[in-house]
């Protein structure tokens, strides 16, 4: 589910840019962040065993 | 402070942001479609890449809509971070011992994940130069007028993220994906 969020987000401001309103746009554009950020907060936060 | 009078106000700086809209859309498409015909597994660092691609066209959308405004270039600065952090973690990923392939096979020589990487580069130098470069159109939410190409782009640009919509929740239903993005051996091992 949070996977598919920020595209639905992300196509509704897609939607409200191509209308021209930015208000909507850019909050549905801010929702899209804070969506990617939980999905960063899930899947980068595993450690990484560098081979340096 | 001079106003600027003119029928169709930053033409040039609107074009130039309908080809990196285009641009990415040819990105998404060639990501989908190399996924669909790879079949690869659901990659979750691959569609948060994916994420931030739609978001940085949202910057570029609203600049060819309402004209270039610093907010814009701002939208696209921070998706292309974002963006960065996602593919450059994928890339340290894949350089770990024991790490399984993700993203389906090479792109032209390069991992699809490199290219992505390398994109959200060119798309920050792109927001600097265009910041430093296109100045004089301030900030306003007046609508454009916006010509037949242009339209097709954004368009194209809506068609790629519902499909992404689509491909996602296909793929990883109601709960997280859990795909092969990221390496599975543990610390100290």
């Amino acid at each position: 589910m949070i996977m598919m969020l920020p595209f639905l987000t992300s196509a509704l401001a897609v939607w409200f840019g191509m209308l021209g309103k930015r208000r909507p746009c850019f909050t549905l554009w801010l929702a899209t962040l804070l969506v990617f950020v939980a999905g960063a907060r899930l899947h980068l936060a595993e450690p990484l065993v560098l081979a340096l | 402070m001079s106003v600027i009078f003119s029928l169709n106000p930053a033409r040039g700086s609107r074009i130039v942001n309908t080809l990196v809209l285009l641009a990415i859309s040819v990105m998404l498409y060639v990501a989908f479609a190399w996924q669909l015909l790879f079949d690869a597994a659901p990659c979750p660092l691959c569609l948060l890449q994916r994420a931030a691609f739609a978001m940085a066209g949202v910057g570029l959308l609203l600049n060819i809509r309402l004209g270039p405004s610093p907010l814009h270039y701002a939208m696209v600065i921070a998706a292309s971070l974002g963006g960065l952090a996602a593919a450059g973690n994928q890339l340290l990923a894949q350089a770990t011992p024991g790490a399984s392939p993700a993203g389906g096979p090479p792109l032209l020589g390069m991992p699809v994940y490199s290219w992505s990487f390398l994109a959200f580069c060119l798309l920050l130098g792109f927001c600097v130069l265009m910041l430093a470069a296109d100045r004089k159109w301030g900030d306003n939410a007046l609508k454009k007028p916006v010509a037949l190409p242009a339209l097709i782009v954004m368009a194209l640009f809506l068609l790629a993220i519902l499909a992404n919509v689509a491909v996602s929740s296909l793929e990883c239903g109601l709960d997280g994906c859990q795909g092969t993005s990221t390496v599975s051996v543990p610390v100290g091992s």
